[in-house]
C-alpha cells in the first residue's frame, strides 16, 4: 500500500505541475525583470509548509495519542528510563553510539543492541562488561548501570517503524518483562503474594487486581507514586503496615513490579524483533487515527497539492522568469 | 577601508582561523581513534573529541558569519555600525561561550554535569548542540544584542533588497531555531525532533536561504549594474520559496526511524527528494549570471570558494542527498557512514561559503591590496581542500556500504564491521591530510595580510585559449549526468533488498553500483570545480 501511495503522489504531481505548466504557463509570455510572477502562490507556499509542521508537532511527540513507550513508566529495579537518558546525556553516550541512528558512528546502534540483547538482564550484563574497559573508559556506579539499563529498555520498545534493519529474531514477551529477577520481584513473592496473588489478581476479597490498567490509572491520579507507597508502609484497611520492614525505594520498586501485571495481555507472546520490512509498520500503525487509513487519504492529498505547486513553481521559474 | 567599525570584525577573523585548526585536529584524533582505538582512551575519549571537532566546526562558522556581516553592514547602509561597543560586548560574549564551553566539555569524561530545573547546565550530551544551558543562555543574548546593533544600523525595512530580506530572514530563523534544539526532554523522539529542527534548519535557513541572500547582496556590491540586482531579487525570490518549502517539509527524512508517525516517511521521502530543485536552480542560475555579467572578479580566491559552496552544495548537499533520503534507501544506510559521505560535503559547502566571507573580507579589512601570493595561496587552498573532502567522504561512503551488509544483514559482530571500514581509513587519512595542507595555505594567506606588509605586484592571469577544461562549455550536461549518478546510487543502495542480496548472501550488485555512483560523483564534482574555476578566472563564460 505504502509503494503506491508514494510513488503514485510522485508521479501525479509531476503530471499536475506539467499539464499546468503547458496549459497555463506557456501561454504567458516571458516574464519582464522587474517582475517575480507567482508571488503570492511562493509565499502561501513557506506559510503552508510552516503551518504543517507546527500542526504535526504535537502527533510527533507523542502529546496526542503516544505511539511510544513514556520514559516515566518504563523502570528497573526502581529506576526510571528519563533518570537513564539524563545518566546518557552525561556521559555523552551520543558521542560514540548512534542512538535511533542518530549520532557518531564510532560505536553500534543503541537500538539496535537492546533489540539484539533484548532481556534486561542482558542488556545490564553488556553495560557492566564495557564499563571501565578501553571502549567505555568510566567507572558507572551500580545506580548508573540500572538506570542506563531502564533508558535501553526503552529504547528497544520505541515504535521506530521497524528500525534498524536486523537479522530476524524471535523473543518471548513477558508481563514481568522490566523486573526479572530482580529484588522488587523476590520482595513481592515474600510480603505481598499471600494476598495479592503471584500474577496480582488478589487472592484475598477487597484487594484490588493489579492486571487492571485502569485501576492504576486512577490511583496514580489520584495520590501518585508517593500515595502509594504510603500506603504500602503505613497500611490502609485490612492491609499491614510495612515500614518495619521496607524502605520507602523499595516499597516503590514492589509497586512497579505490580504495576508491570497491567501489562499482562501481552504476556506469554512470541513475537519477531528485526526484519527487513519497514513496510509492515503501516499495518502495524493503522489503529491510531493520526495513521489510520482516513488520514492518510489526507496527507496524500497535501503532499499531491503542495509538491505539484511546488514542481509548477520550479518549471514556470525556469522556462519564463 | 570606508568605515572605522569594520575593523571589529578582525577579532572574528582571527577566532575563525583558529577554531577550523581545532576542528581539523580534532578530526586527526578521530582518524587515528579508528585506526587504533587504546592510545588515547581515557585520557581524550572519542565522544569528546567528537564534541571539540563538531563544535570548533560551528563557532568558527559563527564567528566567520558574524564577521562578514559586520564587514558588510557599514557598506550596506551606508554610514558607521550604530553602538559599535554593544558589538565589542557580542564579541566578548562569543569568545566566553567558546573558552567556557569548551572548557566545561572535558566534565564529560566522568559523568559530572550540573543539573536545575531538568536541564543539563555545562554540557549536553546531544550531538552538534553539545553546550550546556548556561553556555546556550549566553549565546542567546549576544544573537539579540547583535541583531540589535544590525536592525539599529539598516536602513528602514520598505528600503532592503529581496536579497537583505533573505539574509536577515535566513540568519534569525537560525537563531531563532537554536533555542529547541537544545533543550532536554526526557523522551528520545521528542528530544531528536527537536534536535533537528536545530540541526537541519542550520542548513536549511541560514545555507540556502541566508547564503544565497549573502552572496546575492555581494554580486550586488561586486557588480553594481540595475539588471544584476533584478537577476538576484528574482533568484533569491524563487531560491527560498523552494529552499523553504521544500527544506521545511523535507525535515521529515529525519523523522522516518526515530519513534514519530509513518506519515513522515512519504512525506519527509516525497519532499526531501525535491530539494534537489533550489540548489540544481541556484547551479544554473549561476550559470546564468556569470554569462550576463561577464565581468572579471579582482579577489579570485573568495570567487573560488563561492563556486565551493555552489557545487559541494549541488553534489554534496543535494545529490548525495537525493542518493540516501529515499525511505527505501534511508532504511538502509541510516545510522551507518554513508551517511558521514552527505555530512562531511554538506559541511565543506558551509564551510566553503564561510571561507569565502573571510577572504572576501580580509584584504579591506586591514587596508592591502589582493596581491598575487593572496591568489595563488587562495586557490591552492581551494583545490586542496576541495580535493581532499571529496576523497575523505569518498572513502566515508565506500565504507558505509560494507558496513550495511556486515552489520545490518549478516548480523556480524562489531569487531568485523571495525575491520571491513578500516580497510577504506587510508582514503580518510590521505583525504584529511590534503584538506590540512589546504587549511595551511587559506591560514598563511589571511596571517600575512593581517600581520605584514603586502607589497607585492597585484595577480595577472596568463591568458590561456579556451578549452573543454577552462570554459563553462558542456556543464548543464555534467549537471544531468550527476543527477543520474545520483539515482544509479540510490538505486544500488535499494538493491540490498533483493533476494540475491538478503537470501543468497551476495552483496556484488549494491557494491559495484554504488561504488560506481559514489565514484563517479566525486569525479564529476571534481571536474564541474575545475571548469568553473578556470573559466572564471579566464572568463570564457560561454555554456
Amino acid at each position: 500500500m505504502y509503494l503506491k501511495l508514494f510513488v503514485s503522489a510522485m508521479a501525479i504531481s509531476f503530471l499536475i505541475a506539467i499539464v499546468a505548466f503547458v496549459i497555463i504557463a506557456r501561454r504567458k509570455e516571458e516574464a519582464k525583470p522587474e517582475e517575480i510572477p507567482h508571488k503570492k502562490l511562493g509565499k502561501m507556499l513557506i506559510i503552508i509548509s510552516i503551518a504543517f509542521v507546527l500542526v504535526v508537532t504535537p502527533l510527533s511527540t507523542d502529546v496526542a495519542e503516544p505511539r511510544n513507550p513514556q520514559p516515566d513508566e518504563v523502570f528497573y529495579k526502581g529506576y526510571t528510563a528519563a533518570e537513564g537518558f539524563r545518566v546518557a546525556i552525561d556521559y555523552n553516550c551520543m558521542g560514540c553510539h548512534t542512538i535511533v541512528g542518530n549520532g557518531a558512528y564510532y560505536a553500534p546502534d543503541l537500538v539496535y543492541i537492546a533489540r539484539t540483547a533484548w532481556y534486561p538482564e542482558t542488556i545490564r550484563g553488556l553495560l557492566e562488561a564495557f564499563s571501565s574497559t578501553e571502549y567505555m573508559p568510566f567507572n558507572l556506579t551500580e545506580e548508573e548501570l540500572d538506570k542506563l539499563t531502564a533508558w535501553m529498555i526503552y529504547l528497544r520498545d520505541l515504535n521506530t517503524n521497524r528500525w534498524p534493519p536486523m537479522p530476524p529474531k524471535e523473543v518471548v514477551l513477558s508481563s514481568k518483562t522490566f523486573q526479572e529477577g530482580s529484588e522488587a520481584e523476590t520482595l513481592y513473592s515474600k510480603y505481598c503474594s499471600a494476598c495479592h496473588g503471584v500474577d496480582g489478581a488478589g487472592v484475598v476479597p477487597g484487594t484490588p487486581d493489579f492486571r487492571d490498567a485502569e485501576w492504576w490509572e486512577s490511583r496514580l491520579n489520584e495520590v501518585g507514586w508517593s500515595g502509594l507507597v504510603d500506603v504500602v508502609l503505613s497500611g490502609k484497611d485490612a492491609m499491614p503496615a510495612f515500614s518495619d520492614k521496607l524502605t520507602s525505594e523499595q516499597a516503590r520498586s514492589i509497586l512497579e513490579y505490580a504495576y508491570s501485571f497491567s501489562k499482562a495481555e501481552i504476556a506469554g507472546a512470541r513475537i519477531v524483533v528485526g526484519g527487513y520490512s519497514f513496510e509492515q509498520s503501516f499495518q502495524e500503525n493503522l489503529e491510531r487515527w493520526y495513521e489510520s487509513e482516513t488520514a492518510w487519504i489526507i496527507y496524500w492529498l497535501f503532499t499531491v497539492i503542495v509538491s505539484s505547486l511546488l514542481i509548477y513553481t520550479f518549471f514556470y521559474w525556469y522556462a519564463r522568469g | 577601508m570606508a568605515y572605522s567599525t569594520q575593523k571589529l570584525a578582525t577579532p572574528l577573523v582571527v577566532v575563525a582561523v583558529l577554531l577550523f585548526l581545532v576542528q581539523l585536529i580534532f578530526g586527526g584524533i578521530l582518524a587515528l581513534y579508528y585506526i587504533s582505538p587504546n592510545v588515547l582512551s581515557g585520557t581524550l575519549n572519542f565522544n569528546l573529541a567528537r564534541a571539540y571537532h563538531l563544535n570548533a566546526l560551528l563557532f568558527w562558522l559563527f564567528s566567520a558569519t558574524f564577521a562578514a556581516v559586520i564587514y558588510v553592514l557599514p557598506v550596506l547602509s551606508g554610514r558607521e555600525i550604530v553602538y559599535p561597543g554593544i558589538l565589542k560586548i557580542v564579541v566578548l560574549l562569543l569568545l566566553v561561550v567558546v573558552i567556557g564551553g569548551f572548557l566545561s566539555l572535558p566534565l564529560m569524561q566522568e559523568g559530572r554535569n550540573v543539573w536545575a530545573f531538568g536541564q543539563p547546565l555545562l554540557y549536553e550530551g546531544k550531538e552538534y548542540v553539545e553546550l550546556g544551558r548556561v553556555w546556550d543562555i549566553v549565546l542567546v543574548f549576544a544573537f539579540i544584542l547583535f541583531a540589535l546593533v544590525v536592525l539599529k544600523t539598516l536602513p528602514p525595512m520598505k528600503e532592503w533588497p529581496l536579497a537583505l530580506w533573505a539574509l536577515v530572514f535566513g540568519a534569525a530563523i537560525t537563531f531563532i531555531l537554536y533555542i529547541p534544539g537544545n533543550i532536554f526532554f526526557k523522551h528520545v523522539p521528542t528530544s531528536e525532533y527537536f534536535r533537528w529542527w536545530t540541526v537541519h534548519y542550520w542548513v536549511e535557513g541560514a545555507l540556502e536561504v541566508a547564503y544565497a541572500g549573502a552572496f546575492g547582496l555581494l554580486l550586488m556590491v561586486l557588480i553594481p549594474r540595475n539588471e544584476v540586482k533584478k537577476i538576484v531579487d528574482k533568484y533569491i525570490f524563487y531560491d527560498v520559496v523552494l529552499a523553504a518549502t521544500s527544506g521545511i517539509l523535507g525535515q521529515g527524512h529525519h523523522y522516518f526511524w526515530i519513534g514519530t508517525p509513518t506519515f513522515w516517511i512519504m512525506i519527509g521521502g516525497i519532499f526531501s527528494a525535491l530539494e534537489i530543485l533550489p540548489l540544481t536552480l541556484m547551479a544554473f542560475e549561476a550559470l546564468r549570471i556569470a554569462k550576463k555579467s561577464n565581468i572579471r572578479f579582482e579577489n579570485l580566491p573568495s570567487m573560488y570558494f563561492m563556486v565551493g559552496i555552489l557545487l559541494f552544495g549541488l553534489v554534496g548537499v543535494a545529490l548525495q542527498g537525493l542518493v540516501i533520503t529515499w525511505p527505501w534507501t534511508n532504511w538502509w544506510e541510516h545510522g551507518t557512514w554513508v551517511t558521514m559521505l552527505h555530512a562531511h560535503e554538506c559541511m565543506m559547502a558551509f564551510s566553503m561559503g564561510a571561507i569565502s566571507l573571510i577572504l572576501f573580507a580580509v584584504p579591506g579589512l586591514v587596508g592591502k591590496p589582493i596581491d598575487r601570493t593572496f591568489t595563488v595561496w587562495g586557490k591552492r587552498a581551494f583545490y586542496l581542500m576541495a580535493t581532499g573532502q571529496i576523497i575523505l567522504a569518498t572513502s566515508f561512503g565506500l565504507a558505509g556500504i560494507s558496513q550495511i551488509f556486515n552489520y545490518w544483514i549478516r548480523g556480524e559482530p562489531w569487531s568485523t564491521v571495525w575491520s571491513t571500514r578500516l580497510l577504506f581509513m587510508p582514503g580518510v587519512v590521505i583525504g584529511g591530510a590534503i584538506v590540512f595542507l589546504g587549511y595551511l595555505y587559506y591560514a598563511s594567506a589571511v596571517f600575512r595580510h593581517l600581520l605584514f606588509p603586502v607589497k607585492e605586484e597585484p595577480y595577472s592571469v596568463e591568458k590561456a585559449p579556451p578549452t573543454f577544461m577552462n570554459t563553462l562549455r558542456g556543464l548543464p550536461l555534467l549537471i544531468v549526468l550527476s543527477i543520474v549518478f545520483s539515482l544509479v546510487g540510490a538505486a544500488g543502495i535499494w538493491s540490498f533488498f533483493s533476494e540475491q542480496v538478503l537470501v543468497g548472501g551476495n552483496p556484488i550488485v549494491p557494491y559495484i553500483t554504488t561504488a560506481v555512483s559514489f565514484v563517479g560523483l566525486a569525479i564529476l564534482l571534481e571536474l564541474m570545480i575545475i571548469k568553473f574555476t578556470r573559466a572564471l578566472e579566464y572568463q570564457y563564460y560561454e555554456i
